[in-house]
């Protein structure tokens, strides 16, 4: 049961990140990977605040199930990152690739930090 | 073709999801760093650059194992949560190398499945 939720969200994730970077396409015609960096600082925060909200009895619930590790997890992304970092190096924009790893390696953790704060987290 | 690729991007996804939620079982408090999503991560990221670099010619079957199942497969949220809970636990140089090493070898994995593609 847990991994049929899981699953759902998973795919509502994977489809919600699909469509929004085609939505972005033209915003991103510069070449700079701004869709995933919106959809993976987004989830981090997203993240952040449902593991504070959410206790640790409620953790094992569906909804969580669903919307954290589902749905969230699919959302964001490593993999797209990893790519879109390496193609900007291996193109010669190492200015574009050091803002996109120290924008993903910096502001990602800060945000699930927030995340948290807001969620409640102790 | 718009509406197939959306189907295997949300099949891909469903799987990719499940597939991490297992992988990541394997995560243990007692483990000095979250060494299940790193693996996760760096796995995916392997496959994705494999994936470009080779060229999958079927635009539903690349979105479908690109954008589904391995941008399912891997996370960035949990990544992201995982350092900050590090940092809050007062174990701000074990954050710091977790973020480093993540960011890192998601990277040479991207580039090296990228070399790797026949």
């Amino acid at each position: 049961m847990r991994y049929g939720w899981i699953a759902a969200g998973g795919a509502a994730g994977a489809v919600s990140r699909w469509g929004l970077g085609a939505w972005l396409a033209p915003a991103a015609a510069g070449g700079f990977p701004y869709a995933t960096l919106a959809v993976n600082l987004l989830g981090a925060y997203a993240l952040g605040w449902m593991a504070g909200r959410f206790s640790a009895k409620d953790k094992s619930s569906a909804v969580y199930h669903g919307a954290a590790a589902g749905f969230l997890g699919a959302f964001t992304t490593m993999s797209a990152f990893g790519l879109e970092a390496w193609t900007l190096l291996a193109d010669g924009r190492s200015v574009a690739a050091a803002a996109y790893v120290a924008a993903s390696a910096c502001a990602g953790p800060l945000l699930a930090n927030a995340g948290l704060r807001a969620g409640g987290a102790s | 073709m718009s509406v197939l690729i959306l189907a295997a991007v949300a099949a891909g996804g469903a799987v990719g999801a499940a597939l991490r939620a297992a992988a990541l079982r394997r995560n243990r408090a007692s483990h000095r760093l979250p060494y299940a999503t790193l693996a996760v991560n760096v796995a995916g990221s392997f496959l994705l650059g494999w994936m470009a670099g080779g060229g999958v010619a079927n635009p539903v079957v690349a979105a479908g194992l690109g954008a589904g199942l391995l941008g399912g497969f891997t996370t960035y949220s949990t990544f992201a949560v995982e350092a900050a809970t590090l940092s809050r636990a007062g174990r701000r140089r074990r954050s710091a190398a977790y973020i480093a090493l993540s960011v890192a070898t998601s990277i040479a994995a991207a580039g090296a499945g990228t070399a790797l593609a026949p």
